[in-house]
């Protein structure tokens, strides 16, 4: 078998120790099993690090990965994976984003980057295709990320080369500091990426590649695009993604009042003043796209009056939704506040839930004005937000304890504060509130990199018909939003190796899946997405296939966790949900996430991915299924094989 | 008639400009070369800070045509199309020297100059561009394409798109600057 098509075909290795670089071939049926971006770097991790390093140290990797059909015209592909150990879980992280840095990077010839080591002095890493060179960055630490864009491009002279790179925040080793692609275009932000470039000594990595991507099938190609804009018209989810970009999500969680605000007590919250059409109307520079995306959802705001008057800031709905968890709904503020993350360099999920487990310790009298440097920490408080994201990335003051992530300041701070700190397995909480819909609830507790609401589609619950969650997940059950139990735990394993696809192919999870019908999810996400990878690179994957290559990326990751010592009981979520009723009312209110309920899910979710109930362990029959044998070997001599 | 793609954005509309996908790009190298690359399109999406893209293409004005000195540039009247004979480009350069708008670039690959042709008339970033702001407009009535361009200019003019963003200079950040070289070891 050899490899044609859209893969470059070479695997680059750096390692910032010893300043030297290695070119390997990239093995057509590695190619084939693990299909790219997130299954190779998953795959590249587990072969690579030992159990037990620590995240910070030299021995950690940070592993480029592009999607497979990154750099082909296959609409919305976008998306290149950064993978590395998170040093917020101490288990598998990874963080994917839009990036011309990745698109360049397989350009220049490499489907896959492996940097290892730590640089004596800060550095950056500027590939143009044969190439590779190491260059001084000490002129660049301490700027903003996208100062340190314009700097590179202008010191290279040369306005295609594209960048990966960190600011303050990633260099001070902020545990969830953002990785962001050519500035502020794309954001690599969870599971603390920037903070493993910081600690490498690493600012950026440059790109510039101008070979061509290479296409099997043209004529298959065309035709599955040309299906992709038959469903796209038909599906009544794009609509609203082109109107309004992803603000739109404001009123699904307002329909379920679960907007997770001040800090995840408050179901239904004062969110008028963050309508969609105003976000539209008053800030929207005009739609925008990542590669090739007809569905538009990207978006530009910007501020032309006010004390923050001329910046433009590339936001999306996370930023809006912690807003509401640190109790601010004023669009501007929250905009500014967006603009600050992305030049510091921060991933606004976790940095909002921090702040927020901030503010209700001041509440609590966890935190006092002493050791705030007498700032009122009080929710709504839009200036002490913006000073505190400050603090945090230059870890100063109150700010060096909470760079730490929610899971550590709680336990620095002690006295109960744990119950506060919104986090599953260190990573912090993000989209909605799981109060009354247990499901997703699960899905939170078993996503491989900690809280994730783009590791799982359990939103197909809220469309599917009863017939189809027979058919798929053996309950007609599943369909049920509030009350069904059964089959649920099948549609949330089902929904992770689905989702997984678009992470392998360099797919967007919005543009593929997400649909508010089961039909077109399904023909987007797995029979167009095989169409266009087997059109692209010539093999002939099934649709059954691709599932299973995502299923298997997932295991990997599982297997990984496990190896670090995880287990069941790691697979849970913040205590709060459990017992304390949502507040506020709505269609939610008064709901807990019931443990029974979920205990029951997680057993059928463990049942369905074939790994040990009782343990949450993998199984070698599980793993044998998905060729996964190595793993299972692996696994058994450091006892977490069931 | 002579012909052109034009950039025909939809003022009014949020949806109604370029959106910097650049999918015209990689069909337009998918279309003449049977691969993806940006690099060898014949159409380019110039991004400007602050969220605006503009897609620039040869508009066929003529200016190329005395450029080379081989003579392999010729107007084809039947299709109205200006075209470069790229078999026999040598890669001098002369035409790129002289296009006002940097409409032609050198293939990176062959080294030969690089100019829309418009697909022999039916182009494929017009028929693929997802926001439809591509447009193929007779070039005898520049006057269709002019008041766009005017209506799209006073917009840019007018409004929040055109200003640049003032990144840094609006962020002044204390204690940034406070990190040694030690701190990095």
């Amino acid at each position: 078998m050899t490899l044609k098509g859209s893969y470059s075909g070479k695997i680059l290795r750096v390692d910032l120790a010893s300043e030297k670089h290695r070119i390997e071939d990239l093995d057509p049926d590695f190619a084939k099993t693990y299909i790219g971006g997130r299954g190779f770097g998953s795959k590249i991790l587990y072969d690579e690090l030992s159990p037990g390093i620590d995240p910070l140290g030299p021995e950690n990797i940070v592993v480029f990965t592009t999607g497979a059909l990154l750099g082909t015209a296959t609409p919305a592909a976008s998306r290149t994976t950064l993978s590395f150990k998170s040093p917020l879980s101490n288990l598998h992280g990874d963080a994917a984003s839009m990036s011309y840095c990745g698109v360049n990077l397989k350009q220049a010839g490499y489907d896959c980057l492996i940097i290892s080591g730590k640089a004596s002095d800060p550095v950056y890493l500027f590939i143009d295709e044969d190439s590779i060179e190491l260059k001084d960055a000490f002129h660049l630490w301490g700027s903003y990320t996208v100062d340190a864009h314009k700097k590179i491009q202008t010191e290279l002279g040369d306005r295609d080369i594209s960048t990966a790179c960190i600011g303050p925040a990633g260099e001070n080793k902020v545990r969830y500091a953002a990785v962001m692609s050519d500035g502020q275009i794309g954001t690599h932000a969870r599971c603390g990426g920037g903070a493993v470039f910081g600690s490498k000594n690493l600012k950026a990595v440059a790109t510039k590649g101008q070979k061509d991507i290479k296409i099997v099938d043209m004529d298959s190609f065309k035709n599955a695009f040309k299906d992709y804009l038959d469903v796209i018209k038909l599906d009544p989810y794009v609509p609203p993604a082109t109107r309004y970009g992803t603000p739109r999500f404001i009123l699904h969680r307002a329909k379920f009042g679960i907007h997770g605000a001040e800090n995840w007590r408050f179901g239904p919250y004062k969110w008028k003043g963050l309508d969609p059409e105003i976000f539209r109307n008053e800030y929207a520079v005009k739609a925008g796209s990542c590669h090739n995306c007809p569905v538009m959802c990207r978006r530009e705001f910007m501020l032309t009056q006010g004390k923050h008057s001329g910046i433009v800031a590339k936001m999306e709905w996370e930023s809006i939704a912690r807003g509401i968890t640190c109790g601010v709904v004023d669009p501007e503020a929250i905009i500014y506040w967006t603009h600050l993350n992305n030049l510091l360099g921060l991933d606004v999920e976790s940095v909002g839930d921090t702040i927020a487990f901030a503010f209700e310790c001041y509440e609590k009298g966890l935190l006092t004005d002493e050791d705030t440097d007498g700032m009122k920490f009080s929710f709504g408080n839009a200036e002490t937000m913006f000073e505190a994201t400050r603090l945090i990335a230059i870890r100063e003051g109150i700010g060096d304890l909470l760079a730490e992530g929610t899971k550590r300041a709680a336990e620095k701070i002690g006295k109960g504060a744990e119950r506060f700190a919104m986090h599953v397995k260190g990573v912090e909480m993000s989209a909605g509130d799981p109060r009354g819909m247990p499901v997703r609830a699960v899905s939170y507790a078993t996503g491989t990199r900690g809280a994730d609401h783009l590791r799982s589609n359990p939103y197909i619950e809220e469309f599917i018909t009863p017939e189809d969650a027979k058919k798929w997940f053996g309950s007609e059950e599943a369909s049920d939003l509030r009350k069904g139990v059964k089959g649920k735990g099948r549609l949330l394993k089902w929904s992770e190796d689905f989702v997984t696809i678009g992470d392998l192919l360099g797919l967007c999870k919005f543009a593929f899946y997400r649909s508010l019908t089961f039909e077109y999810l399904y023909r987007k996400g797995v029979e167009l997405a095989t169409r266009f990878y087997n059109a692209c690179t010539g093999f002939d994957l099934t649709e059954e296939n691709m599932l299973m290559a995502g299923e298997r990326a997932f295991n990997i990751e599982k297997a990984f966790n496990a190896r670090e010592g995880a287990d069941r009981k790691d697979d849970t979520i913040p205590v709060r949900f459990f017992d304390e009723p949502l507040q506020g009312g709505g269609p939610s209110g008064g709901t807990v996430v019931e443990k029974e309920k979920f205990e029951r899910i997680l057993e059928e979710y463990y049942e369905a991915r074939r790994w040990d109930v009782k343990t949450g362990l993998p199984t070698r029959e599980g793993l044998e299924r998905l060729n996964l044998k190595w793993i299972a070997d692996d696994l058994e001599k450091y006892g977490k094989l069931k | 008639m002579r012909k052109a793609i034009a950039y025909s954005p939809r003022p009014e509309s949020l949806e109604g400009y370029c959106t910097g996908c650049r999918l015209c790009e990689r069909m337009c190298s998918l279309e003449h070369f049977d691969v993806f690359n940006s690099a060898r399109s014949r159409i380019r999406v110039v991004s400007f800070e602050g969220g605006l893209e503009i897609p620039v293409t040869c508009n066929h004005c003529g200016l190329c045509l005395d450029s080379c000195p081989l003579n392999l540039i010729k107007l084809d009247d039947k299709l109205g199309v200006i075209k470069i004979d790229e078999e026999k480009c040598n890669g001098c350069r002369s035409c790129i020297e002289v296009c006002p708008i940097g409409a032609i670039t050198l293939d990176p690959n062959s080294n030969k100059a690089l100019k829309c042709d418009l697909c022999g008339g039916k182009p494929i970033c017009v028929e693929y561009c997802p926001a439809k702001v591509l447009a193929l407009h007779g070039r005898s009535d520049p006057e269709e394409v002019r008041s766009r361009r005017r209506e799209f200019a006073a917009v840019l003019a007018s409004e929040k798109v055109l200003r640049r963003p003032s990144h840094s200079g609006a962020v002044a950040i204390k204690g940034l600057n406070k990190i040694t070289k030690e701190a990095c070891k």
